[in-house]
């Protein structure tokens, strides 16, 4: 094992994705069409997604809102490279690898994508750094490497003087903000966030969501989804789904504009639902 | 590693540090997953010592007491066999420099008027012409060779350790009487020889011969070669003359030879060792199955993290490995108590000599690699399982889906059970020791039944579960409703919980059914077969202990002579390593036919008593009805005797049923024992008063006798007889059980750990009953009716299970060998095992039970 970041086939894939964003950046740095994902069989089938069409921007901060099943986590899944879509493709930097094996996924979720879970999801047994750190260590790496970074990122998230607490010792908000440094340890690409607030009290998502728009202000592109309109408002644009497809989109900086525009496609859906 | 620098408040070097550190934080489920490990790796161990030791001790043996031998001359039947006549003609072979002949005696110790009982008092000693040249190489270290009558030489170092110097007077229990001796010096050997406890002697040849009535034989013969002649060569000229029934042996070859008669205990011991084993990693399986469905959401995150299927399969395997290592350590610690308390049982219940524990390098290594293999193929499947489960089924907790067992697994199931239960049936008990190999094909078939046992297990805990949940649910029809369909929610949980009960106690079942039929059929036979009134017979008689001296030819007429004496006839019994005309070990019986049916009602297949007799006396034999079957032969057949002293061609003129020997017996009047093998020495007799009404009488005057005259014989009744055999029986069973005992905890602590898992699993589940109002008391019973459900369901399933294959291989050892065999059902054996199953259930409730009721609802809840 060498002592390299990007030995990894996407590991390289990612230094490309990096240089060609300096360049153009013109071209959507995420991309998937017509995306189609149903659970189950029979009777109980559910379409998940319907055919979504969707491109995410180098830089941009989008926003993914929609009633629970309306399958705004599936499709984040499915960006995320921890589900395939049943028809359709997703792209990153214009690379396909929606058709990949489970070996390459893993690769590219180790060093394209950041997560970010609404329930913290750290490891208990591991202090704040070592949680932070935890993706260097679970991609091989040695941790010395990013020793420097971790106690950067800890400082960023402003938790700086919390490096060696427990996850039991740390507030909701604060173990967010871990999850927050831990999905940006590896400078990846994206970083895909689901309900970042959703388990948080309104003081504790507001520091988190000023956070994330302080990552992509930052030139960090972020695929978030929310049931919140105004953690929504934060990002540049806010996508609406509804039953499996996009029900519409409205961008993102006021939070009235964006619950009008929810409250409209919700309408629309049930008008169409009666008709 | 100095170099590498640590983000602050970060410890870990690398991904293998996260395991370590899951372990750390859950002691109590690491600590019962070791167990499995601790008490595997320390069974493993405590018999590769065991067996190494008993093996060394004969090895040790041979090279020590024949220090010049070069070859040892003896009779292939056993001892006592080579006539007086066949030494000058081994001496007058060329190549040989000399030869000196042994008469063998083991004597106990008489102490005041006590006679001494355990190897520190038992004494083999050798009767040795000391004129002849010195073959053992041992050397006088103190006073002189005996050379008057009752001069006795002792070995040094025991000598030492039971106080006795030259000059001493020593009394030995011999059968024609005490005798007094005198301890004329102290003798070396050219190594130190370790017995665990049995000492040895020499004495002039011609009070051995005195004192065991063996006139006219050798025991054998040793024979230094001339220097530059080989060996080989002399040994085949030496064979040229002496004629089929003599052996001529090296004595490593003799050393080998006992070993490889121990190759079917060994196997045993191997054997339930590796059952250890087996219910070990089942435990480590259980355990690390809970820890994947409990670490689901932590196994998701690092998925989504980039932790790839073999990084989280490793991982696992690796915490495994790192508890194994901690087990196995503790386990060799075990394993060396283990192996002490064994060799002590197999010293005073077998009587075999075990020297102290033999240590070695080799059987750690052994003992610690199994420890690992068996860690691996436990938690390999959990591992692969974990690394499987999709990255998004196990963020979203959906990994947990409780899985069914379905039809292949049955299909498995019984292609594994039925075919190892009848294969294991048929080797396993099959005919004595009959060759390591079949004993092998026995365990190897008997493995691969438990493991069919293992996949059956839910098909018979389920429903038995559901059947005992009915009355349960009646009474209480909340909590008896919850532990049931939790139970029946987590099938797999459930019945791998169970299978390690039914496994275990399945054994137990089998051991209490083989032990019960073999007691209860033994005392049918002497019941029914037992004529006489008493058995006279050396002190702690066995046919197959250390070679007993036998009794005085005086002592059988002393008894004749006693007023109220009837009938007086001896039973004079060989064992041999290999009987005639097959290769089965088994004892050779001579009776006189004439006196034996006064004695004996014994029903022969071949003709009425009178009509067998009168053949025997012809020179016809009586085979042991499985013996017969095993060596395809048939009354009218002919079987051809091979003595030292000549060989004959016998008829077979009867049949018997018996349990002696498992059936491998041949009988032979007291003429041809004398004529073919020159064996004249009794081994017990057979007494009965001339009229019931002077049985009371004659009791009395033979322990008179007895006790004043034959300190090392006793008259015994039938029940005490019986008493005998049924107490080696159960004292051999009870080894097994101890063995057996072991694997029993590691399935308790089973239980423990899944009913621990079960709670942290349900913890929100039970936070919602208490936020429902469910008292701490419902908790409680919720936590103990579940784990009564598994183990009463554990118990039942694994005691059909024990009634089966007891019934299928009780039938064919009935069928191959022992025709005389009955079925027991050990009802005491399964009441107790059923209330063993009410008390685990119980006990292993405990932690769980007050861990669940003492949960905070709230915490509960929130609980993720």
């Amino acid at each position: 094992m060498e002592d390299g970041v990007d030995r990894s086939r996407f590991g390289r894939m990612a230094a490309d994705l990096r240089q060609s964003a300096d360049g153009a950046g013109a071209e959507p740095v995420l991309a998937a069409h017509a995306l189609k994902r149903a659970f189950g069989s029979g009777a109980t089938a559910v379409q998940a997604l319907a055919g979504v069409d969707l491109a995410v921007a180098e830089g941009e901060m989008v926003a993914i809102m929609g009633p629970s099943g309306s399958g705004k986590s599936t499709l984040l899944h499915i960006l995320g490279a921890l589900d395939r879509p049943d028809e359709g493709s997703v792209e990153i930097a214009g690379r396909r690898y929606d058709d990949l094996g489970d070996r390459e996924l893993t690769e590219l979720r180790g060093d394209v994508f950041g997560f970010v879970f609404q329930f913290f999801n750290l490891l208990p047994t591991l202090t704040a750094a070592e949680n932070v750190l935890l993706p260097a260590l679970v991609n091989g790496e040695r941790p010395g490497g990013r020793a420097a970074r971790v106690d950067e990122l800890l400082a960023l998230v402003g938790l700086g003087d919390r490096a060696a607490h427990l996850p039991t010792e740390l507030s909701g908000g604060e173990q967010q903000r871990v999850a927050i440094a831990r999905a940006l340890l590896r400078e990846p690409t994206v970083v895909l966030a689901d309900e970042p607030t959703g388990n948080l009290d309104s003081a504790s998502g507001a520091t988190v969501m000023g956070l994330l728009r302080r990552v992509v202000d930052g030139g960090q592109t972020v695929v978030m989804v929310t049931h919140d309109p105004s953690a929504a408002a934060l990002a540049d644009r806010v996508i609406f789904l509804r039953d499996g497809r996009i029900g519409g989109e409205v961008e993102g900086g006021d939070t009235d504009r964006v619950i009008d525009t929810f409250r409209g496609v919700e309408a629309g859906a049930r008008a169409r639902a009666s008709a | 590693m100095s170099s590498t620098t640590l983000p602050q408040g970060a410890r870990l070097h690398s991904f293998a540090g996260v395991g370590l550190r899951s372990l750390r934080a859950r002691p109590l489920r690491s600590l019962l997953t070791t167990t499995g490990i601790v008490l595997g790796v320390g069974m493993a161990f405590g018999v590769l010592i065991l067996v190494s030791t008993i093996h060394s001790t004969f090895s040790n043996l041979y090279g020590t007491i024949y220090g010049n031998t070069s070859l040892i001359v003896s009779g292939k039947a056993s001892i006592g066999s080579v006539p007086a006549s066949t030494l000058p003609k081994v001496r007058a072979v060329e190549g040989v420099k000399g030869v000196s002949g042994t008469v063998y005696g083991v004597y106990r110790i008489v102490e005041g008027s006590t006679v001494g009982s355990g190897q520190g008092s038992t004494l083999f000693v050798a009767g040795i012409d000391f004129a002849g040249p010195n073959t053992s190489g041992a050397k006088t270290v103190a006073g002189h060779e005996p050379k008057r009558g009752n001069e006795i030489e002792l070995e040094q170092a025991w000598a030492k350790q039971q106080g006795y110097e030259v000059g001493d007077r020593m009394r030995l229990a011999t059968p024609s009487g005490t005798a007094s001796m005198v301890v004329g010096g102290l003798y070396a050997f050219q190594s130190s020889l370790d017995l665990g406890g049995y000492g040895t002697a020499a004495m002039p040849v011609a009070t051995a011969r005195r004192l065991t009535g063996k006139g006219g034989v050798w025991d054998e013969i040793d024979v230094i070669v001339a220097p530059g002649v080989s060996a080989e060569a002399v040994a085949r000229r030496i064979e040229a003359i002496t004629g089929p029934g003599v052996e001529v042996a090296t004595p490593a070859g003799k050393g080998d030879e006992a070993n490889e008669s121990l190759a079917s205990l060994d196997i045993v011991l191997y054997f339930f060792s590796g059952m250890a084993l087996f219910v070990g990693a089942f435990l480590i399986l259980n355990s690390f199955n809970m820890t994947v469905l409990q670490r689901i959401r932590e196994i998701g995150t690092l998925r989504a993290l980039g932790a790839s299927r073999r990084r989280i399969a490793v991982s696992i395997v690796g915490e495994a490995l790192i508890l194994a290592a901690i087990g196995a350590a503790l386990g060799l610690a075990l394993g060396i108590g283990l192996a002490y308390v064994l060799a002590e049982t197999m010293r005073s219940l077998f009587g075999l000599p075990v020297a102290s524990l033999d240590v070695t390098a080799g059987a750690a290594a052994a003992a610690i690699a199994v420890g690992l293999l068996a860690t691996v193929a436990g938690a390999l499947h959990p591992a692969l399982r974990a690394g499987r489960i999709p990255p998004i089924r196990a963020l979203t907790g959906g990994g947990a889906d409780s899985e069914r067992p379905g039809l292949r697994r049955a299909l498995a199931g019984l292609l594994l059970f039925l075919p190892g239960l009848a294969i294991g049936g048929l080797f396993w008990f099959s005919n004595g020791s009959g060759g390591s190999w079949s004993a092998l094909v026995g365990v190897g078939s008997t493995v691969v039944m438990f493991v069919g046992m293992v996949l059956l297990a839910p098909f018979v805990v389920m429903p038995l579960i559901r059947l005992l949940a009915a009355p349960l649910r009646a009474l209480m029809p909340a909590e008896g409703r919850l532990a049931s369909d939790s139970l029946r929610a987590n099938a797999m949980r459930t019945s791998a919980t169970a299978a390690a009960l039914v496994v275990t106690l399945s054994v137990v079942v089998v051991d209490g059914m083989m032990s019960s039929s073999f007691v209860g059929s033994i005392r049918d036979e002497v019941n029914a077969r037992f004529a006489r009134d008493f058995t006279v017979q050396p002190l702690d008689y066995s046919e197959y202990g250390p070679p007993s001296s036998g009794l005085a030819e005086s002592l059988r007429r002393r008894i004749a002579a006693l007023p109220g004496a009837g009938t007086v006839t001896p039973r004079r019994v060989v064992y041999m390593r290999q009987l005639p005309g097959g290769g089965q070990p088994g004892l050779m019986v001579a009776v006189d036919p004439a006196a034996w049916p006064k004695v004996d009602r014994s029903d022969y297949e071949g003709g009425s008593t009178a009509q067998v007799m009168a053949g025997m006396a012809r020179g016809g034999v009586v085979l042991g009805k499985g013996y017969a079957e095993d060596v395809g032969l048939g009354l009218g057949d002919t079987l051809t005797l091979e003595g030292a002293s000549r060989t004959r061609r016998a008829p077979v003129v009867g049949l018997l049923d018996t349990f002696e020997a498992s059936g491998n017996e041949v009988m032979v009047s007291l003429t041809t024992l004398r004529e073919v093998y020159g064996i004249t020495t009794d081994s017990q007799l057979a007494v009965n008063a001339s009229s019931p009404a002077k049985r009371g009488l004659l009791g009395t005057e033979v322990h008179r006798l007895v006790a004043t005259s034959y300190p090392g014989v006793e008259a015994v009744s039938n029940a005490k007889v019986k008493q005998g055999y049924e107490d080696q029986i159960n004292q051999q069973f009870a080894f097994f059980n101890a063995i057996i005992g072991i694997a029993v905890i590691v399935g308790l602590l089973g239980i423990v750990n899944t009913l621990s898992m079960s709670v942290i699993e349900r913890t929100r589940e039970i936070g919602v009953l208490r936020a429902l109002g469910g008292s701490r008391w419902r908790i409680r019973r919720t936590m103990l009716d579940e784990s009564l459900l598994i183990s009463l369901g554990g118990c039942l399933a694994g005691i059909a299970a024990g009634l089966l294959v007891g019934f299928v291989w009780i039938v064919s050892v009935r069928e191959s060998t022992l025709s005389a065999l009955d079925i027991r059902v050990p009802t005491g054996t399964l009441i107790a095992i059923a209330i063993l199953g009410v008390a685990m259930g119980t006990l292993a409730a405990i932690v769980p039970a007050r861990r669940a009721a003492k949960l905070d609802p709230l915490q509960a809840l929130t609980y993720e």
